[in-house]
């Protein structure tokens, strides 16, 4: 085919970076007072807001692989469960740093994910869902069973928090911050892959899996590299629950844990930027809102989820879009 | 491998698909010369999209293709998609979310690395499409049906393809629109490129190509010149013969 001349010497279309709109800025603004607010007036506050850091850190990968690839993982709870378990392991019982111990267990869950992922993926739709969810039962049945490694239901205790050479987060009000700092690490890592030619071509398979075939892109290897960061993200954040809460036991990486992030990624906004963020500390924070109605909690709990999901289906990230002019709306 | 399909810029030999039981696709030849337009007619249920999706490797199927000489059949379709042989699914296959810039930015997606490649591309489809120019930051899912498909196109033309293959470009489309879009494919073919066109609306698709294979019943039924079909009566014999 013959090229016909160019006009300009400059990119044509300058390279897309996504952007948030005025909303989301705002909301990123009431999550940060919020994160202040826990921080100065401490208490159980504090502990809250460290696991919905965590959470948001969890759904962050999530996000990458449900909502920029579009595939359905009901097993990420199962690479928690090998991040949380690998720190207590290493730290606990072999003295390991808690930094070496985190990085180990991402590595471990990222070969474990590679090794899963290769024949799993090849499933679609509901069939992969079922598949990552099974991945999840069978991991948190090790976890109970295999008491020589895991010590069963006793769980782990005494994981020391957060540090590196020699240097160990003991303030709870410090542990925040450096999970806040994490958070924002995880976040600006996952939106430079986002708008990376990878990324794209995860968006791409997303919208249609053999129109992305149809113009270049190695659907399954992208699909398998998703769930391997995906696993990453979720690995990472079962460590810095180890390291922050200092304990943990099989149950908190079982299947409810999925659900939870799911819930969270939904409040959010699957696919969006910001979303995940928005949906860990939302979706953590409603159930302390409640505590004021007692044993009506889990009803008043569960019916304002329920209309987020009726009135924003596309989470609460995305609710600035009813404020734009019509015409702006594609834009 | 047939020694003529070397002179083809494709060929496919006893191409044959099935969906379950049903025999969607009997086997099948046809063969795209260099720079040359040709285009499948048939009526509803013929099996033309079938052709289209066994020939790159969208659905399974069986028999042999032969691309500039070499045999692809075991290639899967992002292999081929690097070798040239890009196509323009029906219904368009628009990622909706994204904007125009990046559907674009995903045709261009093989040329990796080359920004002066995508930058060459992208010139040449704001030339024949301005449209996309002026709507670069919109979202797919937001323009109009004459426009998508216009974007499908030129997403595709981004990946430098050698062969283009369409599957209905014009369904759904006004006339003017449709006939535009035809018209700029008819364009492209005679700066060089091949193309092989799936459409429903006969008379304009036979006045771009050069060559027609009538498609009816999971087979060809014929294949002629253009100018050998003078109305609508001898299509409709072919169809039905």
């Amino acid at each position: 085919m013959t090229s016909l001349s160019i006009t300009s010497l400059k990119p044509a279309v300058p390279a897309a970076r996504a952007q948030l709109d005025w909303f989301q800025i705002g909301l990123l603004a009431v999550c940060g007072v919020l994160t202040a607010g826990a921080l100065i007036y401490g208490g159980y506050l504090l502990t809250v807001f460290q696991l919905a850091m965590i959470y948001g850190i969890f759904c962050i990968g999530l996000n990458f692989f449900m909502g920029y690839t579009g595939q359905a993982s009901f097993g990420q709870n199962a690479f928690a469960c090998i991040g949380g378990y690998g720190s207590a392991i290493l730290c606990v019982q072999y003295g390991w740093e808690p930094a070496l111990a985190l990085i180990a267990s991402m590595a471990v869950a990222g070969v474990a994910a590679l090794i899963i992922g290769y024949p799993t993926l090849r499933l679609r739709g509901h069939y992969l869902a079922m598949a990552t969810f099974s991945l999840g039962l069978i991991t948190y049945d090790i976890s109970i069973q295999w008491t020589s490694l895991t010590q069963g239901y006793m769980g782990y205790s005494g994981i020391p928090p957060l540090g590196i050479a020699g240097f160990e987060i003991e303030s709870e009000r410090w542990k925040l911050v450096a999970l806040v700092v994490l958070l924002g690490l995880a976040f600006w890592i996952s939106q430079r892959m986002r708008d990376s030619r990878f990324g794209r071509g995860l968006r791409a398979i997303s919208g249609s899996e053999n129109g992305a075939a149809a113009l270049g892109i190695r659907v399954p290897r992208f699909k398998l590299i998703a769930f391997v960061i995906a696993a990453l993200y979720a690995s990472a954040a079962g460590s810095l629950f180890a390291h922050t809460v200092g304990f943990i036991s099989p149950e908190v990486f079982g299947p409810q844990m999925s659900i939870i992030t799911f819930t969270m990624l939904y409040v959010g906004g699957v696919g969006t930027m910001i979303g995940p963020i928005v949906g860990a500390i939302v979706a953590s924070l409603l159930p302390e809102v409640f505590r004021g109605v007692g044993r009506f909690q889990d009803i008043a709990y569960a019916v304002v989820l329920l209309g987020m999901l009726i009135y924003a289906p596309k989470g609460l990230s995305t609710l600035g879009k009813l404020f734009r002019p019509r015409k702006e709306k594609g834009a | 491998m047939v020694a003529t399909d070397a002179a083809h810029l494709i060929a496919v030999r006893d191409l044959a698909a099935r969906y379950g039981h049903i025999e969607a696709l009997r086997p099948t030849n046809l063969h795209v010369a260099p720079g040359e337009f040709v285009t499948i007619l048939g009526p509803n249920g013929a099996g033309k999209t079938t052709l289209l999706r066994a020939m790159t490797r969208l659905i399974a199927s069986s028999g042999q293709v032969v691309f500039k000489g070499r045999d692809v059949t075991g290639l899967r379709t992002h292999q081929l998609a690097d070798l040239g042989i890009i196509m323009v699914q029906e219904g368009r296959g628009l990622f909706g979310e994204m904007s125009v810039r990046e559907n674009l930015q995903i045709g261009a997606y093989k040329l990796a690395g080359s920004q002066a490649d995508q930058d060459r591309q992208l010139e040449k489809v704001f030339s024949l499409f301005p449209r996309l120019k002026e709507r670069v930051s919109q979202t797919a899912s937001s323009m109009s049906g004459g426009e998508q498909q216009m974007l499908a196109v030129g997403r595709a033309l981004m990946a430098d393809p050698k062969l283009l293959i369409l599957d209905e470009p014009s369904l759904g489309l006004a006339p003017r629109v449709a006939t535009e879009i035809l018209s700029t494919l008819g364009a492209l073919n005679k700066e060089g490129l091949g193309i092989l066109l799936v459409e429903q609306k006969a008379p304009l698709a036979l006045k771009l190509a050069q060559r027609v294979y009538i498609l009816s019943s999971g087979s060809v039924r014929a294949e002629l010149p253009t100018h050998e079909i003078k109305s609508h009566h001898d299509l409709a014999l072919y169809y039905f013969s």
